[in-house]
Formats: C-alpha cells, structure tokens, sequence
C-alpha cells in the first residue's frame, strides 16, 4: 500500500514547500497589499523593500542549505 | 565640458577583453559540440558569468532602471523573478544536462524533438525562439550606439557605434562560437559584478550621503515611488517572467554547458544572489533617480538615469565604468543570443528541411555564415527608426509564458505528451492574443494579464490532454535514463 518517497524526494518536496511558503507573501495580491507600505522603516530600507530583500536572501539561503544537503548525501541528481 | 579620458578608458577596456578572447576564445576540439555548446566543458565558475550574463542583459541599466525611476518600488520585480527563475534552473537543470549528454542534444528545440518525439513541434520551437529574440538583438545594437554617442558627448553618431560592435560581436562568435562566448560573459561578467556593486553602492552614498537618506529623501518628496502601485500587475509580470524564462534559446542552451550536474547545481546555488543582488541595487538607485531632476525629467532621462548619475557622481571615469557595464551587459546577451540562434537555425530549422539532413561540419559552417549574414539584417534593421519595436518585444514576452508546460512541466512529468503541447500552445496563444488585442477581456479573468492567464489556460489544457493520452514507453525509458546515470566526480 502505497509507495514510501525516497530521502532525495522528501529533500526536495521540503524545498519545495519552504519555496512556496516563501513566495506567497510576495505573490498573492491580498497578502502583499498588507505588506505595500513604505513605513515603518527596516534598517535604511523602507518596509515593502526591506520584504523584497528579505525575499531575495530566504531563497538564497534555502538554496545554498538545499545544495549542501545534497552534495553531502550524494543526491545532486 | 568633455574630456577624452572617459573613452581611453572604454578603448583600453575592449583592447584587454579581445586579447582575452584571442587567447582563450576558441578551443582545441573542432566541431559541432565545440561550437554550440562549448564541449560540453565549463565548469562552474566560467559557466555562472555567462548564466548571469543572459539574465542581466544591457536594458537593465536603460529599461529597468528607467522603470524604476517612473514608477518606483515595481521597479525591483526583475530581483524577484530572477531569484524564481533560477530555483526553476535547480530543479530542471540536471536532468536536462544529462539528456544532453546521452543525447547528444545542444539546445531548446533539440531537447524538445527528443523529449516529445515530434520534429514539427522543434522546428515551431526554434522559430519561434529566433523570432522572440530578434527584437532584443535590434534594441541591444541601439543601446550600443546610444551609448558611443554618449561616451564620446555626441562625436561618434550612433550608426557608427553599432556598426562597430555588431563587427567585433559578429568576429568573435563566427571565429569562437560559443566558447568565446562563455570567455567574453566570464571576464566581463566579473568586471560588471564588481564595478556594478561597488559603482552603485558608492554612487548612492556620493549622491544622497547613504541607503537611508536616499529612501529618506524619496519618502519626503515622492513616498508614492515607495510602494507598488497595482499589486495585482506586479505578481502577473513576475509570474509571467519567471514561466517564460527558459523559452529564451540562450538561457536554455547554458544549461548544456556545463561540465557536470554538480557544477550546473552550484551555478544554481551561486547566481540567484548575484543576479537578485545587482538588480535589487539598481532598482533602488532608480527609486533614488526618481527625485533627481536631470534623471525625472522624462522617460528618455530615466533610461539615460544610470550614466546621468555615474557621471554627476564620478565625472568621466564613472561615467567610462557605467558605459563598460552597459556595453558589456549588451555584448554578453548579444552575443549569447547570436551564438545558439545561429546553430538553432542551421541544425533545427534548415537541415530538417534539406533531404539528407547537414553533416556537423556543414552545421557549423553554416551556423557561422547565419551568424554573420544577420548580424548584417540587424545592424540595417538597427539603424532605421522602429517605434513599434518595443511593443513588438513585450508583446512576445507575454507569449513565452504559454510555452511553461511544453517545455517545464514536461521536463518534471513523464506523461506529458506532443498533442497536449500542440493543443496547450494553441489555446494558451489564443487567450494570450484575444486579452492583447481586446485588452477589456482580461476582467472576465479578475483583471489578471495576459500572459499569465494564457499560460494558466495552457496549463490545463495540458494535464487534460496529456491524461486522455497513453503512456509513451519512449518517454518513460527516457526518464529512466536520468535515475540510472551515475556522475562521474
């Protein structure tokens, strides 16, 4: 009864849900609406910037921990 | 006032980079898999210059930055579909390198004749990759002599710039092919990721004393730039991006480069932050630009914006770096583009239609002769006055994303068939062209735009047309294939 995902699998469907959990804040109108505003300021940058960035450096960071994870075990492929 | 440093330094720039590519530019082997894709050689700190370099094309500094200074935070979508686009290359990536390798395959209509089983759907591929991508090539022989005009305060003309870049590009994509492609990107992916970096971060603080004051600044004269206006536009352009992405021949074809999975997986890992960096950076220095006078005026000032300030900032040697990173921008997406097209349009569209097929030798004479003869059409094409150009290129933008299932859903899903392309192209072109034409029509469709509602119809059509057809047992030995190939460290 039903097929158990393989090590590599479940890496990349983890990837693949933080990916989406990080994207829909960015994508889904209603969601980004309440971020779209300049103010309060994050460090030098206005609010709805400092989310773009902070977008740009989770999926970095996921991708550079998802490479490890990967080369480590032998799974590239 | 003018001054001839900022163009000794432009000169001397070009006069190392073409001893660069005299050097290394062309390799040893001779042949087909040299030409298209480099012998399948690049490891992955040559490769993550050239892939950067087809993602951070020259409009980055003139459009885009343009954009920014127009409308504000927007502006820094190109960051976020970047970084999407790239998590796209991590997971298709590998298994389309090793399909290259057993199959000998050099670009995107190859893979597709391999993977669907269906020659007329590759040549519709090819040709419409090439049409896609010609009106870039128009733009990017502009940018070049707007830019000579520039450099040199109006002493050059701009039909002269061209000419010589469309030479120098033309040269060294007939006499290297691909490999003095990759070297060209390489050393001048290096150059631009330094100058632009450190060029934007230190024209920001000259200009407005740091990040904070600038945003401070926007915030106090113009706090709309501060926000995104039309959320709703924002996600479609970024959704529609990022599908489109790997329709383009040339970002495609790096994939073939690369001397590994393991290397194609770094790049893969490395590019998002230098790509989503540089274009986060000059989106912000757009928002900057928007409460500059010289840079606000109008939209030909925005699209100047990018020198303007290097200049203001700098005087001539900034404005000499600026110059460099555009031209170099251009060159490297040019060149990338004229190098697959060439090969694309020899291999998958005119020997498939010759009786016997090309030997690779007449490919490779022939791509190099295709290379050279439109490099010509364009420069002539360049030089003429094309004010619907641009509509042109971005209403072609918007037909990419319809080509997502063909080409990435069948990559990850072995069931996907050639009638479920045909007919998801088919509509998917459809709905695209009906909400272009009539724009009113995309409120029966919540006001989401074209593309992105023509790719949502392909999307459909494809799982529904691919689940009504049988399993092809090509195609699932095709994808045992990829779980049997062992990488060799």
């Amino acid at each position: 009864m039903g097929n158990k995902l393989s090590r590599k699998s479940k890496t990349r469907l983890g990837f693949l849900i933080y990916f989406v959990v990080v994207t829909i804040p960015m994508l889904v109108p209603p969601i980004i609406n309440r971020l779209n505003t300049a103010e309060p300021f994050v460090g030098p940058f206005p609010f709805i910037i400092f989310c773009m960035l902070l977008f740009v450096l989770l999926i970095c960071a996921g991708l550079f921990a998802m490479f490890e994870i990967e080369d480590k075990r032998g799974d590239l492929l | 006032m003018t001054s001839p440093w900022a163009v000794i330094i432009v000169v001397i720039y070009f006069v190392i980079l073409g001893l660069v590519v005299a050097k290394w530019g062309k390799g040893k082997e001779k042949g087909l898999s040299e030409f298209a894709v480099a012998g399948r050689s690049a490891p992955w700190w040559l490769l993550m210059f050239t892939v950067l370099a087809t993602w951070v094309i020259g409009s980055t500094y003139t459009a885009t930055m343009g954009y920014a200074v127009m409308s504000g935070a927007i502006g820094i979508y190109m960051a976020i579909y970047t970084v999407i686009g790239l998590v796209i290359f991590y997971y298709i990536g590998p298994r389309i390198w090793v399909w290259g390798k057993v199959h000998n395959l050099y670009n995107l209509p190859d893979y597709i004749g391999r993977r669907y089983g269906d020659r007329r759907l590759a040549i519709l591929v090819a040709i419409a990759g090439f049409a896609i991508g010609a009106p870039w090539q128009i733009m990017a022989l502009k940018t070049f002599g707007y830019t000579t005009t520039a450099l040199t305060y109006g002493a050059l003309p701009e039909a002269a710039g061209m000419a010589i870049f469309a030479t120098v590009i033309a040269i060294y994509c007939i006499y290297g092919g691909m490999r003095s492609v990759v070297v060209t990107d390489f050393f001048q992916g290096i150059i631009c990721v330094v100058v632009v970096i450190g060029g934007i971060i230190a024209a920001i603080y000259l200009k407005f004393g740091g990040i904070g004051p600038m945003f401070q600044q926007v915030l106090a004269q113009s706090p709309e730039m501060l926000v995104i206006e039309d959320t709703k536009f924002w996600t479609s352009i970024i959704v529609a991006s990022a599908l489109g992405a790997y329709c383009w021949l040339e970002i495609f074809n790096r994939i073939f480069l690369a001397r590994s999975v393991r290397d194609l997986k770094i790049i893969a890992r490395g590019a998002p932050i230098l790509g989503g960096g540089i274009y986060f950076l000059v989106g912000i220095l757009g928002i900057g630009g928007s409460i500059i006078a010289s840079v606000n005026a109008d939209l030909a000032a925005a699209e100047g914006g990018f020198l303007t300030i290097f200049s203001e900032v700098g005087g001539p040697i900034m404005l000499a770096f600026a110059a460099i990173i555009i031209i170099a921008a251009e060159m490297s997406s040019i060149d990338s583009q004229l190098a697959t097209g060439g090969v694309v349009l020899a291999r998958n569209a005119v020997a498939e239609f010759k009786r016997g097929g090309l030997s690779e030798v007449q490919t490779v004479k022939l791509s190099r002769w295709i290379i050279g003869i439109w490099m010509v059409i364009v420069y002539f094409l360049s030089i003429g006055d094309l004010p619907a150009l641009i509509t042109f290129a971005i209403v072609t933008y918007e037909f990419l994303a319809a080509m997502f299932p063909t080409i990435i859903i069948g990559t990850l899903w072995k069931r996907g068939t050639a009638k479920a392309c045909w007919a998801s192209l088919a509509v998917g072109w459809i709905v695209c062209a009906i909400l272009q034409i009539w724009p009113a029509t995309q409120g029966w469709f919540g006001g989401w735009g074209a593309g992105i509602t023509g790719a949502f119809f392909a999307v459909i059509v494809y799982f529904a047309v691919s689940l009504a057809s049988p399993k092809d047992e090509k195609v699932e030995a095709l994808f045992a294939e990829v779980e049997a190939y062992k990488e060799v460290r």
